[in-house]
């Protein structure tokens, strides 16, 4: 007898994750990176294998081969592009800032776009009782969509980040599909203010100070520019250096790192609650027709994963910086004749020394927050999730097979190649 | 679920069968079937109890193994249909013959020769692109790039990458007449078809270098060294021919072409490390071989025009290497012995230039002047 309400489970040994961790990192330096499309499909299996949907795991369909294409095909859009804009700034005289902010634009409009196609790459290689998850929606819109609120969001001091939040999360769930059930996403913004007040209000007290402090920072600068000066600034005259000469960097970096610090604290203190309930709210407010989703996930479950991760991190990098100070040190001030490293050979072994003690770090970094961090997070927000009615499912068909068919679309797994997808 | 009990039919099969659970691919509906295990067969029988699928062992692979659960499917990847067996519902052994199945598709591409062919290949491409692709892209594109584009790289590499203030600046054919008639005759002996302008700068170490649209530096140290205005002149030449056949901005392309793509691999977007790649290419002069030898075969042409011997080019370097000073031009400007050969070659072979004779390009007043040009 299926259950009315069905639980998501997610299960996993730590030590069989880590040690899948620690080979495909193994590997992936060895190879030069080639073999983290390996690695990340691995995980993903591995991710999606250990989560069960009432009694029902996940599948992760996806091949190494996918990532790989989608790799080549960012090689192919994005080095003309990139060398383009390479050679056109060689060519410019005027605004050379202007043309690297517009290079910037691009490049962000183009990763909104990879990070959407990367989310259906990820649906449609997830299979659960038969049936594939599907998005529709265009990547061009929601990249359009993500800039647009980016620019709002900015403008509010990030008063209206929330309503960002909601208008792309809305954007993504109502283009998703499982089999031929269309979502529905019908979210308020009551119960995101209600959480994150504090944390955006925050946010917005520091952004106005900064802006203040920029402000004065400006009008005390004794060197009259305008930011068309800045941007259109030419190069042959020496216009340009003239301009960030003028600019006090001490004083902005004294505002940036009081205001870093200030986001900091706002963030540890007021965001695990509102992350929290957003992650909540979110998958409440999505449904599969009559097959709802419904989240218990807290704030506390929050800050526990997050708190063992750091305090992981920190006991790690406690053991790891003291042997490099203990074996390096010892190595360059020993009662060894002065100029140790004056030797080649000697130079070349603490070189290539060097290089490994910081490849064990980036390892050892890399597999504590896939397990510590990634799989966590995974974990606590898998669990806190369940769905009803479960009976509902059954009725759920394969959508058409032309749809299907489409699954390799343009664009697919371009983030994910460049791994800015996630997992 | 009540499960109908399995009468003596036609269609039933003599083995036991276990309750199984199949996702047809088609609805998301679980469906209670029952299988058996025939040989080296799977067996599945509806809720009728009639044969619904009969799957050759070798057809099978199991894509997820629990410890209470494999998951069941079949080879063709365009097949969504997928078996739930619960290991409470099978005996032991069909558990064990179960877990001998593949764990992913036998035609899967993640075999370990073919990871490691993928990344020979990826290496390989890698390599032909760095060391054929872009130098040789580069030495087309440098010839029909607008001369606007090079004057450009030019002032951007002499200012921004090479951090020369105008202090450093001792004297330019621009506002210094004896360079600039040394520039126009040079220009006119080799052909007169690039712009050329000399610059003599302070700094420490003794070199000469040539930036894109015929910026010729030399440094006070190597102004220093040369003991007769030929001296000079014949270095001038060799950087001539650097000029004539474009090998700053051939080089710059070069080096900007390989770090833009290595940038490109390891996420740097910026474009930063590329141009500060070019500077110091550039700065250290670190023509190849290839460039050398050209410049040298162009240089011998402008040195006969000029009615200097190549010879004198071919002491000055050699002179230069014994002088503990040149670490900036030996490094970067080899003097092998068959440049030498090739140099005394040309100077042989030239018999309207008189050895041990000089040219007179510059008068001795300007030559005394143009050695003071930097106090």
């Amino acid at each position: 007898m299926e259950l009315e309400t069905a639980r998501v489970v997610v299960e996993a040994s730590t030590r069989e994750l880590a040690g899948l961790a620690l080979q495909g990192m193994l590997l992936t330096a060895l190879t030069l990176g080639i073999y983290r499309f390996w690695y990340v499909t691995r995980v993903r299996r591995y991710f999606w294998s250990h989560t069960r949907v009432g009694n029902y795991p996940l599948e992760f369909t996806g091949r190494p081969v996918d990532l790989i294409v989608g790799f080549f095909m960012a090689v192919a859009i994005l080095l003309p592009l990139y060398l383009g804009l390479f050679v056109v700034s060689l060519g410019l005289q005027n605004g050379v800032l202007a043309a690297n902010l517009g290079a910037v634009f691009v490049l962000w409009f183009l990763s909104q776009f990879g990070l959407y196609r990367a989310r259906n790459y990820r649906l449609t290689r997830t299979l659960w009782r038969g049936l594939r998850f599907r998005q529709g929606g265009s990547g061009i819109v929601y990249a359009l969509l993500s800039t647009i609120w980016l620019v709002i969001g900015l403008a509010s001091l990030g008063l209206l980040w929330p309503v960002r939040r909601k208008s792309l999360q809305a954007y993504k769930a109502r283009h998703t599909c499982f089999g031929n059930q269309k979502a529905s996403f019908d979210a308020s913004l009551t119960p995101l203010y209600r959480a994150g007040w504090p944390f955006f209000l925050g946010v917005a007290v520091i952004s106005a100070w900064t802006v203040w402090q920029f402000a004065n920072i400006w009008q005390a600068s004794p060197a009259e520019f305008g930011v068309l000066d800045v941007l259109g600034s030419d190069l042959r005259n020496m216009r340009f250096e003239e301009t960030f000469m003028a600019i006090p960097i001490a004083d902005i970096l004294w505002v940036l790192s009081i205001a870093g610090f200030a986001f900091l604290v706002v963030l540890a203190l007021a965001g695990p609650s509102y992350l929290a309930a957003e992650t909540r709210h979110f998958a409440n407010a999505t449904s599969f027709g009559t097959v709802r989703i419904n989240s218990t996930f807290t704030r506390s479950s929050l800050v526990a994963v997050w708190g063992r991760f750091l305090a992981i991190l920190a006991a790690f990098s406690a053991v790891y910086l003291g042997l490099g100070v203990v074996f390096f040190g010892a190595f360059l001030y020993s009662d060894m004749p002065v100029g140790i490293l004056d030797s080649a050979t000697t130079r070349f072994w603490f070189f290539v020394a060097l290089f490994l003690y910081y490849c064990v770090g980036f390892i050892a970094y890399a597999v504590i927050h896939l397990v510590h961090l990634r799989f966590q997070l995974w974990r606590a927000i898998g669990n806190s999730l369940s769905f009803s009615p479960t009976d509902a499912i059954s009725d759920i068909a394969v959508g058409s097979t032309d749809e299907l068919r489409r699954r390799d679309g343009f664009g697919e797994g371009i983030a994910d190649a460049l791994d800015a997808g996630g997992v | 679920m009540q499960q109908s009990p399995i009468a003596p039919e036609k269609s039933l099969p003599e083995q036991p069968t276990f309750k199984a659970v199949l996702f047809d691919g088609v609805t998301a509906a679980a469906q209670r079937v029952r299988v058996s295990i025939e040989k080296d067969k799977l067996l599945v029988f509806n809720a009728k109890n009639e044969m619904a699928d009969k799957v050759s062992f070798n057809q099978l692979f199991r894509p997820i193994t629990k410890a209470d659960q494999i998951v069941l499917a079949v080879e063709d990847p365009q097949d969504d249909r997928r078996i739930t067996i619960e290991q409470v519902n099978v005996p032991t052994d069909v558990w064990t013959s179960l877990k001998t199945l593949p764990e992913a598709r036998r035609q899967s591409s993640g075999q370990p020769s073919r990871i490691i062919l993928a990344c020979v290949l990826f290496i390989l491409a890698c390599l032909a692109t760095f060391t054929v692709l872009i130098p040789a892209a580069s030495d087309r594109l440098a010839f029909i790039v607008p001369r606007s584009v090079e004057q450009t790289l030019g002032d951007r590499l002499e200012r921004t990458v090479l951090q020369v203030g105008p202090q450093n600046i001792c004297g330019s054919s621009s506002d210094n007449p004896d360079l600039r008639s040394l520039a126009e005759r040079l220009q006119a002996a080799s052909g007169g078809s690039e712009p050329v302008s000399l610059h003599i700068i302070d700094l420490p170490m003794a070199n000469a270098f040539a930036l894109p649209s015929g910026r010729i530096f030399v440094t006070r140290p190597l102004l220093d060294l040369s003991q007769t205005p030929d001296e000079l002149i014949s270095i001038l030449a060799h950087e001539m021919g650097h000029v004539q056949a474009h090998h700053a901005l051939r080089l710059s392309l070069r080096v900007g072409g390989s770090s833009a793509m290595l940038g490109f691999l390891l996420g740097d977007f910026t474009g930063s490390a590329a141009l500060i790649a070019i500077g110091q290419a550039l700065m250290g002069t670190a023509f190849s071989r290839e460039f050398e030898r050209e410049a040298d075969e162009l240089s011998v042409q402008i040195l006969q025009d000029l009615g200097i011997s190549p010879l004198v080019l071919a002491n000055m370097l050699e002179r230069l290497q014994g002088n503990d000073q040149q670490v900036g031009l030996l490094a970067t400007h080899p003097m092998t012995a068959d440049r030498r050969a090739f140099l005394a070659q040309a100077a042989l072979q030239d018999d309207k230039i008189m050895q041990g004779s000089e040219a007179q390009i510059l008068s001795s007043q300007s030559w005394n002047s143009l050695k003071l040009i930097c106090d």
